[in-house]
């Protein structure tokens, strides 16, 4: 019989991970102006409260000066609070849908399957899964908030950018840990727009992308603190526009998204390994 | 032939249940039992058949392989690997199955090549070095470094066959691999399969419902039928079965009643209409009545009396030789053109 070494070495496991990141990569790179339209969603996203404040208030400085009193954010820049929140908003969604509407486009593709088959830990497709979106969300928050900084003149430098960029990388991992949850719903239900549809726009309300939290009654609220979106748009929105930070300084912040970034993964990957079992009980992975 | 077995497959059964529509709203539960107390082995260096109609279990157990589905029991052992072991057995299957599915349409054929190398752990090296093989002996030079959405069915079926070879498994399994393949295309695979049995000692269960791809390949064959073996052999051992019978297929119009007469006539075994498939450009599908009956020299008078009477319009007679076809008609009295997804309905 011919029995064969099992045994995955490290190199193994980061060939996967590069390999799924270097397809991600290629396969956007050939949707033309697929990446363009990431810089530029959140600019249309931002423009409307943008000039929806304008054309209420009568003037920038009014609608400014209305957004302080009505959300107690006194130390804000109206204008770079919303373009903030539509780029980080973009990248959570980006993260937070990345693994439902992978398993869909894979289902459809007949590539789950072949997927599925091979020996690659599934860890490791996740892995390079989980860079590509890291990358792509910073490239595009980069460049989408200086775009929106320039084009409502704002200063995009203002702030800790460095800080404010860490801060994204870490509180996308557990968004993207939450993402595994979304893909196990799709494995069982085997659809993913309607439930990107129904749950884009609640998401954008509890991560307080165009207002503060403090505005929504407490059963939202609630949600909001259960989310790490909502951690992250904040604590960006600290690092670049001075709000407070949360949990009082920028340590304690850090340390709840970081907590974050562990649980969020290991329970969203739990749950997917048991739909994914109870799928190979029933008729399959494969089947859509 | 190493007559080791590297696959072992005891008692197993598959049961799902899946949603059958009854209205917009209504729907209700239907038990499907896919497979029914399976139990065959393979050897080492054996290509082996799984034959049967579209419906019959074979995707099913060929799945259940391949570790994408579970068994509700049963057991399963692959080059000395159970279930439980998944890795031991995604390393040693290369497998195609789902067609010309199962590729990114948005990368070229080398780049889905290099891709299922990483997840198959083949040093990069050895990969490239596998690619330009896998070009050579395929075929894919013109096509290779092109997106697989610019492919035609029959490109991205080889494509899907390269893939099959890139972790160079000790064991293929190929579901239906020449289907969408041209006539000349499909010969061709079939001789690198053949080839890569006999140079290389790979295992290969090939799945078919085209009884002469299994008759032209497999040292042993199973016919799968509504989720049960109901023969296994090889192919002369399965024919010479019904070899002291003959096959007469008669052309024409054939009332249900005229077959029924014949099939009751004394000296005749079964009398099934069956569809022939002739393909000269398009498929043209004829229908004939086969009769397997004891001494047809004997019998025919009265066949074609009975066929007569009883109003139908005979057009040809021939004297078959015995196919797999025969045989799967002669256990189960339905062609292997016939789908026969099983729906055993127990709510």
């Amino acid at each position: 019989m011919v029995l064969q070494s099992t045994d995955v070495s490290l190199n193994d496991h980061l060939g996967v991970l590069l390999g799924t990141f270097i397809v991600r990569v290629k396969i956007i790179s050939r949707y033309k102006g697929s990446l363009l339209m990431d810089v530029l969603i959140p600019l249309f996203l931002a423009a409307m409260p943008i000039l929806l404040g304008q054309a209420m208030a009568g003037s920038t400085a009014a609608a400014s000066s209305n957004f302080q009193q009505n959300t107690g954010l006194t130390e804000a820049n109206y204008i770079a609070y919303m373009i903030i929140g539509a780029n980080v908003f973009s990248s959570i969604t980006t993260s937070f849908w990345l693994f439902g509407l992978f398993i869909r486009r894979e289902q459809t593709l007949g590539t789950l399957e072949s997927l599925f088959m091979s020996p690659a830990h599934k860890l490791s497709i996740l892995a390079g899964l989980t860079l590509y979106v890291e990358a792509r969300s910073l490239i595009t928050f980069v460049l989408g908030y200086t775009l929106g900084c320039v084009i409502f003149g704002v200063n995009p430098l203002q702030g800790q950018v460095l800080l404010a960029l860490f801060i994204l990388l870490l509180g996308l991992i557990p968004v993207n840990g939450l993402s595994f949850l979304l893909g196990a719903l799709v494995l069982k239900v085997k659809q993913a727009n309607t439930i990107f549809n129904t749950f884009q726009w609640p998401l954008a309300i509890i991560s307080g992308i165009f207002f503060p939290i403090t505005v929504l009654p407490i059963f939202l609220q609630i949600f909001a603190f259960m989310f790490p979106g909502f951690y992250l748009t904040h604590d960006i929105q600290a690092a670049l526009i001075g709000l407070k930070w949360f949990f009082g300084n920028v340590f304690l912040d850090l340390g709840v998204l970081f907590a974050f970034a562990i649980i969020c993964p290991l329970i969203g990957y739990w749950l997917f390994a048991k739909t994914e079992a109870r799928s190979k009980r029933a008729e399959g992975i494969g089947q859509f | 032939m190493n007559h080791d077995r590297i696959i072992e497959v005891s008692n197993l059964s598959k049961t799902y249940y899946s949603k059958k529509r009854k209205s917009l709203i209504k729907s209700e539960k239907t038990k499907v039992q896919a497979l029914k107390n399976v139990s065959f082995h393979v050897n080492q260096g054996e290509i082996f058949g799984l034959l049967g109609p579209n419906g019959a279990g074979k995707t099913t157990l060929i799945k259940i392989l391949t570790t994408l589905l579970l068994p509700t029991s049963g057991t399963v052992r692959i080059n000395g690997f159970s279930l439980d072991q998944e890795r031991g057995i995604k390393m040693s299957i290369g497998a195609m199955l789902m067609g010309e599915r199962g590729l990114y349409w948005k990368l070229t054929g080398r780049e889905n090549l290099k891709y299922f190398g990483a997840l198959y752990h083949v040093p990069k090296k050895l990969c490239e070095d596998r690619i330009e093989n896998l070009i050579d002996l395929l075929e894919l030079e013109d096509y290779i470094d092109r997106t697989v959405e610019t492919f035609s069915s029959g490109m991205k079926m080889k494509m899907v066959f390269a893939r099959a070879l890139i972790n160079d498994a000790p064991i293929l399994m190929l579901d239906e691999p020449t289907n969408t393949l041209d006539v000349k295309e499909a010969r061709r695979l079939r001789k690198i399969v053949k080839e890569h049995n006999e140079s290389e000692n790979k295992t290969i269960i090939y799945c078919t419902h085209q009884m002469y791809e299994a008759e032209e390949l497999c040292h042993r064959i199973a016919i799968i039928d509504q989720g049960q073996i109901i023969a296994l052999d090889d192919p002369l051992e399965l024919k010479d079965g019904l070899r002291q019978s003959d096959i007469l297929s008669i052309e024409g119009t054939i009332p249900e009643e005229a077959r029924l007469a014949v099939n009751s006539l004394p000296g005749v075994t079964s009398a099934n209409i069956l569809i022939k498939r002739s393909n000269n450009g398009s498929t043209v599908e004829k229908p004939y009545l086969s009769v397997v009956c004891e001494d047809s020299h004997q019998i025919l008078p009265v066949i074609i009396s009975t066929l007569n009477v009883k109003g139908a319009i005979i057009r040809n007679i021939d004297k078959q030789e015995t196919t797999l076809e025969d045989v799967f008609v002669n256990i189960t009295g339905r062609s292997l053109m016939d789908d026969t997804r099983q729906s055993d309905t127990s709510n």
